[in-house]
Order: C-alpha cells, then sequence, then structure tokens
C-alpha cells in the first residue's frame, strides 16, 4: 500500500508540465498575464467611462464567481440576485439609520456579507432538504419574496422607489458632494473593486479546489453515491450555499455606493443581473470560478462594444439582450464546456500525451 | 453450521409501493465474515431490500438490525457511517471527477476518518483502495471517470464503498454487464474481499459465476423468502426451480 515512488515521480513531472505550458506557450501566456493588466488599466486608459465599464466588469465578475461557486454542488439559483439585493440593502439601510462616518464605510462591506450569509443559512435549511429541479424552482421564487418584504415595509425601505443615493454618506462618486470620501473617483473605485475580486476569488478558488469543493463536485456529479458513500450531502450542500450567498452579498454591498445612486427592489433584484452572471459562468466554463470572472470580462465587454456602437446604430442597443444570448447560444453550441474550461481541457490533454 | 456473530439482521422487513409488497415479511440474517447471495427473478424485490437496507427506502414495517443496533430508516449517509456500504446496480461514478479523487471523497465520511490510518495521506489511502481493486495506474491519476470501461467502473464502485473499511459491505449485481474475464477479476476480488475479513451480500442474476463464491443463498420471489440454503442445496430446490422456470420448469431443469 501506499504511493510508489514513481507515481509520486509522474505527478511531480504533470504539475511541472503543466507550469511550463502554461508559462511558456506564447498563446497561453495571456491567460496568466490578464490580472496583471488589470491593475494597469487606469493608468493606461485615462477614460472615466471606460474605467466604470470595468467596474462593473468587476462586480458582476464577483456576483458571477459566487453562483458558480454554488454551482460546484451542482445546484443552479435562478434567485441569486436575492443575496445581492440583500447585501445592498443591508448597506443602504444601515448606512441611512446609523451614523456610520464616511472613514468606516467599509466596514459595511462585510456586515452587508454576513447578512446575505445569514439569509442563506435561513433559506437554505429548509430548501437544500429537496433535490434536484425542486431546488431549483424553490430558489426562484427567492427574489419576489424579497421584493414583497421591501414593499410591505415600506416607510423603512422605501418600498419600490427605493432609498436614494444622496442620504447615504459614503455613496456619492460626486467630488463636490463627497470629497472626504476616499473612493470619491472612479480610479480608486476601480482599484477598490479590482483587489476585492481577486481577495474574494483567490479565497473561493482554494476553497473549490480542497477536499471540501471534491465533496461538492461529487454531490453535483452523483448526490446518491454520495449519500451511500457516507457524506452528509444537505450539510455540505447547506455550506456551499451560505458561502456562495456570502460573496453575492459581498458584491452587493460593494453596488451601494460605488456603483449605483439608488437601491430599489428594480436596480438590486433586477434579472438581468443574475442572467448575466449565468451567461458569464457558461460562456468562461462553468463551476471553475476563474471561468466565471473571465467570462464576466467578455460579457462586460460585449456590453461595452454594443453601448459603443450604439452611439451609431441605436437599434443595436435595444437589441442588447439579443446580441448577448446569441453570443451564448453560439459560443455554448461550439464550446458547450466554456472558452476558458476548453483551454484547460486542451492543455491537459496536450500535456497528457506529451507524458504518454 | 458454526454458530456465527450476527451482522445484519432483517426482522419481518415489508415495504409496500401503493398495494404492491415489493417485500414481503422477509426475515434474513448474517453472520460476520459470511458471503450471501440474494437471487430471484426480476422483481422479486432483490434491490429494493437493498434500498431497505441501506437507507434509501424506508420500510413499511419491521425492522433492521446491524450488530444489534436498529438502523430501520436511518438516513443513507448514517447508515454508511454506521458500516454498511453498498455499489449500485447501475454504476453511479463522479464522472467529471479523476478516479482518485472519487475515493478521496468517500474518504471523506466520518466514519473513513475515525477507521482510516491517520498517519498516511488522504491521497496515498485512495491509492490503496486503487491497489486493492487493481486499478492503481498512473492514469487514473489524471484522468476523468468518464473515459473509464464499464468494469473499471464497476470495480471503483466497490473500492468507494470499501474506502469507510465497512462491516457489511452490499453488492448490487457485481457481474452485470461485465465481459468473462471480468466476471473473473470480479470473483477474484470479491473472494479476496472476504479473506480480508469482509461481509458480504451480494444481490446477482447471473447464477453461475455466484454460486461457485457464496457460502449460503437466499432467494427471493414476489418479494417473499421462498428459500435459503448452500449453493447446492438451492439448485436442486424445487421452488426455486419453479420460480425461475415456472410451475412445468422441473422437467426442464
Amino acid at each position: 500500500m501506499g504511493f510508489p515512488a514513481r507515481i509520486k515521480k509522474s505527478l511531480v513531472e504533470f504539475k511541472e508540465a503543466t507550469k511550463r505550458e502554461l508559462i511558456g506557450n506564447r498563446v497561453r501566456r495571456p491567460v496568466l498575464i490578464f490580472p496583471a493588466f488589470l491593475f494597469l488599466v487606469p493608468l493606461i486608459f485615462r477614460d472615466e467611462v471606460l474605467l466604470r465599464w470595468f467596474v462593473e466588469a468587476n462586480y458582476v465578475a464577483l456576483f458571477a464567481a459566487s453562483w458558480d461557486l454554488l454551482v460546484f454542488s451542482g445546484y443552479i439559483s435562478f434567485g441569486h440576485q436575492s443575496f445581492f439585493a440583500m447585501g445592498c440593502y443591508t448597506v443602504a439601510m444601515v448606512s441611512l439609520y446609523y451614523n456610520i462616518s464616511i472613514g468606516q464605510w467599509w466596514i459595511l462591506l462585510p456586515l452587508g456579507a454576513l447578512m446575505a450569509f445569514l439569509l442563506g443559512f435561513a433559506l437554505g435549511i429548509p430548501c437544500l432538504r429537496w433535490r434536484g429541479p425542486y431546488l431549483i424552482l424553490a430558489t426562484a421564487v427567492f427574489p419576489s419574496l424579497f421584493e414583497a418584504f421591501i414593499t410591505m415595509g415600506k416607510e423603512t425601505t422605501g418600498g419600490t422607489e427605493g432609498i436614494p443615493g444622496k442620504l447615504f454618506p459614503g455613496r456619492s462618486l460626486d467630488p463636490v458632494v463627497n470629497t472626504s470620501n476616499f473612493l470619491y473617483n472612479q480610479t480608486m473605485v476601480y482599484y477598490f473593486s479590482l483587489v476585492l475580486l481577486l481577495l474574494a476569488v483567490i479565497f473561493m478558488v482554494i476553497i473549490a479546489y480542497s477536499k471540501r469543493g471534491l465533496v461538492w463536485q461529487a454531490i453535483r456529479e452523483n448526490e446518491p453515491a454520495a449519500d451511500a458513500a457516507g457524506i452528509d450531502t444537505t450539510r455540505n450542500k447547506v455550506y456551499c450555499f451560505v458561502l456562495s450567498c456570502l460573496f453575492a452579498g459581498l458584491a452587493g454591498a460593494f453596488y451601494v455606493g460605488n456603483v449605483s445612486s439608488t437601491i430599489s427592489p428594480a436596480a438590486s433584484l433586477r434579472p438581468g443581473l443574475q442572467t448575466d452572471a449565468m451567461t458569464a459562468s457558461i460562456l468562461g466554463g462553468v463551476s471553475s470560478i476563474v471561468g466565471a470572472v473571465g467570462g464576466a470580462y467578455i460579457l462586460t465587454f460585449i456590453s461595452y462594444a454594443i453601448s459603443i456602437l450604439g452611439d451609431w446604430f441605436p437599434i443595436l442597443l435595444q437589441l442588447r439582450n439579443v446580441i448577448k444570448g446569441a453570443i451564448l447560444g453560439i459560443v455554448f453550441f461550439i464550446i458547450p464546456e466554456g472558452i476558458f474550461r476548453r483551454i484547460y481541457y486542451h492543455i491537459r490533454f496536450e500535456i497528457l500525451r506529451e507524458l504518454g | 453450521m458454526i454458530r456465527m456473530e450476527t451482522v445484519l439482521e432483517c426482522k419481518n422487513v415489508t415495504k409496500y409501493f401503493g398495494g404492491l409488497a415489493a417485500v414481503n415479511d422477509v426475515n434474513l440474517e448474517v453472520g460476520k465474515g459470511e458471503i450471501v447471495g440474494l437471487i430471484g427473478p426480476n422483481g422479486a424485490g432483490k434491490t429494493t431490500l437493498f434500498h431497505l437496507i441501506s437507507g434509501f427506502e424506508k420500510p413499511t414495517s419491521g425492522t433492521i438490525n446491524f450488530k444489534g443496533g436498529d438502523i430501520t430508516g436511518l438516513k443513507p449517509f448514517k447508515i454508511a457511517n454506521k458500516g454498511v456500504t453498498r455499489t449500485f446496480q447501475l454504476v453511479r461514478p463522479f464522472y467529471l471527477m479523476t478516479p482518485i479523487n472519487s475515493l478521496v471523497v468517500a474518504l471523506l465520511s466520518d466514519r473513513a476518518k475515525r477507521m482510516g490510518d491517520q498517519s498516511k495521506d488522504i491521497q496515498d489511502r485512495a491509492w490503496g483502495l486503487l491497489e486493492l481493486v487493481g486499478m492503481a495506474e498512473p492514469i487514473n491519476m489524471v484522468r476523468l471517470c468518464n473515459t473509464l470501461p464499464y468494469g473499471d467502473l464497476k470495480r471503483l464502485e466497490i473500492a468507494r464503498a470499501l474506502a469507510s473499511k465497512p462491516e457489511l459491505l452490499l453488492l448490487d449485481e457485481p457481474f452485470a454487464g461485465l465481459a468473462p474475464e471480468e466476471v473473473t477479476r470480479m470473483q477474484l476480488l470479491i473472494q479476496k474481499l472476504q479473506k480480508e475479513g469482509n461481509t458480504i451480500i451480494a444481490v446477482e442474476h447471473i447464477l453461475r459465476p455466484l454460486m461457485k463464491i457464496v457460502n449460503r443463498v437466499i432467494v427471493l420471489h414476489h418479494g417473499q423468502k421462498i428459500s435459503e440454503g448452500t449453493p447446492k442445496q438451492i439448485a436442486e430446490d424445487r421452488q426455486v426451480i419453479e420460480a425461475y422456470l415456472g410451475a412445468r420448469g422441473l422437467a426442464l431443469a
């Protein structure tokens, strides 16, 4: 029993070959260089509008990655924007009703994430006893529920009108209104979103590719089999679900004060965000985290291109979602496993062939 | 027969699906270290009985005791963590995972953590399981389960069930769909497992390879136990031949 040295050697060889292939190959090097490039974006492009798109890409990427993390355990949530909205409303309402000084604004981020986590816990425990499509259907109800609660508590939450932006201290991007906010210019907002995204993604990748992640994958691949092997599937699903909610809430908490000027059900619970996250994840390769982030960038720049071209062809702006859908359809048809996963499989295959 | 320590005891186990009794008042005992064959024609309730023992279905009435403790109606993972693991009739591999990782998952169950040799790395132990079922090849570290041949998938199922060092192993049709040489390998594997002290119940349609390795056979028909005995006794049992071949089958047999 045990690992013969021969096997260990071939494993090490495999890992080294992967590294060599990633760093040494001219075609694939951009995949590694891209994150470094992101840090230089504000220096290269001095365009505020473009930076705004990059910020958008970052929070969509964070949300898409959180959605993708849930897919590790095989569950597709159609109501993930409720956790995003929970993050939004937590930050918005706390800053509205409590006297949070501008410098302390960032404290609200973990609070928003924590509230989304708790909401995920409360909804996850009863719902995750179901399996398969029933669970997916149940998640689709969450946003409506959330909206119903917001409308019911109109006096405190602002109802469908939402909470207007000027009320919170840390939110305004206008330097005239709010000069002391450290996030007052778009460059800072961009760096802030980028660091947040990178930290969150690194954390998610570490968890998703750990032993715990393997258990989730096993549940995704075959839940009864994992059950028969002695894995408490419900507990592991809840664990995956609440973590995913945590990051969705973090994305929401970031959204308030940096992207949106008003938090209303229409802004925070919009289905467009949900479909964007799903599209990004499918474009990049479902349940790979990194794929979802890459997909979110691709998607956001498709939107950017549409908005630029929209100046000449206004019809494009109206067909925005049709175009995105068509691109998703084409990619899904040609590379069903997603762009980044395809690259990964390709590298893996080449190395296997090389090593024999 | 030497009196052995009873591992599994089913008392008056009954399962109704609607008005149909899939398993009807079945009593059985399995002693430590035995290989028991569970046979019967199609729809006899063999797999349902497996589902009842492993917790995938709850019995309508009756109790199932494992080593003196009641396990009736517990959740599958709890039963697995008590030491009863199973394989499936149709293999249920983790298709998009590597064979070694499928075993690592199984080694992460509570019982496997308790029983396993913690001084060893979990990958080493997974490798040990691959060796046990004869799949210890470097390729199984990197390729995905969806590229494995069917015989390997079957053996991987068994390895996964063995990960938590179970005291009772339930094999659902271990020979179904295997090529003749794979059948022989599977026979040898099951015999090896018995020598290592495992107690095994095997459901099977294909009687020839099964009869060679079992100590005792239980025959189910229409959900009821109609016969029990050594393979030789069963082969000559009038009721069993009738169940398989019909009332006039005796003349044919």
